[in-house]
């Protein structure tokens, strides 16, 4: 496969950051209880990766090798206050639900993972299709996540704002608000990784 | 200080102050917003929690963003233009941010409510609701049902602050006017 190629869709599977190098998973577990929760934390770190591996990669021959962490740590705290400010600014409710898990971004294994150990070896293009590999893997699986949570929890879908799907008009019991509640993210979040290891394992089996 | 260690300093304060630009940069476009939408949601709760027919804030706002004090107060009337109550906007440490709280008193002096409009302690966990039973600014005790203990103090904190400042104001409310 074209390196190209591979650098952005390795995020998607072969590498991806929860599926298989299980980072991120604080968010993962927190947030997606709701479909837009899962949009708007994958559109913030969907920023951040591409950003700070793009700033990282551009400066990456002008930094010491002894204090890169702290600058890595700078250029990704620089990023995560900026989309603090605009979320605060444009999507004020989200923001209020999630503006714990935002902050949190700067810590987040994932970024700092890129950051150290591709965008710093790499050249600024390769570095954001990295980013954007990555975010969307990410993204994929935390809306996966919360559509499971939130269909069998709520039966609806809130894909954004005032934009929702609801499937029991009727109130039926065969949905629970346990499926929203933090137990049932370690339930679903275990049953995917399960399922995710599974095909992993077939996939070896039948190349070999 | 040998020399390396100066060069990484240096180095460190170009990229924060490059940072540091980038923000003063985005913060200049976001903060007219956020101020606007934060000004719209206290409106709405204003309305939703003590539901008057006009209201007219008593001060110019400068206060908005002082902490542990009261930061602005609102004269609501009825829909014959007489003022009913005074609704104060208070600020004070919570748990681990300002809990910003919305706190009606009466003109005759009986404290109307007491409702928490915004913090930044755990979601969902510091809602709460404040009892209270014909209490006036004179003689008053509370009751708190709380999720958190901290959180609610930034409320109580807010009505001792609001009744000292309502009876700091209650002489002049005789001249106080919807026009």
């Amino acid at each position: 496969m074209n390196s190209k190629l591979q650098n952005l869709t390795k995020g998607f599977w072969a590498e991806n950051p929860i599926l298989i190098s299980m980072l991120g998973l604080c968010p993962t577990l927190a947030i997606t209880y709701k479909v837009e929760n899962a949009l708007g934390m994958g559109l913030a770190v969907l920023f951040v990766l591409v950003m700070s591996n793009l700033i990282i990669s551009l400066i990456r021959h002008f930094v010491p090798d002894e204090i890169r962490i702290p600058v890595f740590i700078v250029v990704i705290a620089t990023f995560v206050s900026v989309v603090e400010m605009v979320m605060e600014a444009f999507v004020p409710n989200l923001f209020a639900r999630m503006s714990l898990f935002i902050s949190l971004i700067v810590v987040n294994c994932i970024i700092l993972g890129r950051a150290e150990a591709f965008a710093s070896k790499h050249n600024w293009l390769d570095s954001v299709l990295d980013a954007v590999g990555m975010a969307l893997g990410f993204t994929m699986v935390l809306v996966f996540i919360s559509l499971i949570r939130e269909a069998l929890g709520t039966g609806s879908i809130t894909i954004w704002g005032d934009l929702a799907i609801n499937f029991n008009p009727n109130n039926s019991p065969f949905f629970s608000s346990f499926y929203v509640s933090p137990p049932a993210a370690f339930i679903v979040l275990g049953l995917i990784l399960a399922g995710s290891k599974a095909i992993t394992a077939a996939k070896e089996v039948k190349s070999k | 200080m040998n020399k390396t260690t100066f060069k990484y300093a240096l180095f460190l304060v170009a990229i924060c102050a490059i940072a540091g630009l980038l923000l003063a940069l985005v913060n200049k476009v976001t903060a007219p917003v956020i101020a606007e939408s934060r000004q719209k949601a206290l409106r709405e709760k204003l309305e939703e929690y003590y539901p008057y027919e006009y209201y007219l804030q008593g001060d110019d706002g400068s206060n908005d963003v002082a902490e542990n004090a009261v930061q602005a107060f609102y004269y609501a009337f009825n829909e014959n233009k007489e003022l009913e109550a005074v609704i104060f906007q208070t600020s004070f440490y919570g748990y681990k941010s300002q809990i910003i709280s919305l706190i009606s008193i009466k003109v005759d002096g009986t404290i109307e409510g007491a409702r928490m409009i915004a913090g930044n302690d755990t979601y969902d966990l510091s809602d709460f609701d404040f009892e209270v039973d014909e209490e006036t600014v004179d003689d008053y005790e509370y009751t708190i049902k709380a999720g958190m203990t901290k959180t609610s103090e930034g409320v109580v904190n807010g009505i001792d602050a609001a009744v000292s400042y309502f009876k700091s104001i209650k002489d002049d409310l005789g001249g106080v006017s919807y026009e």
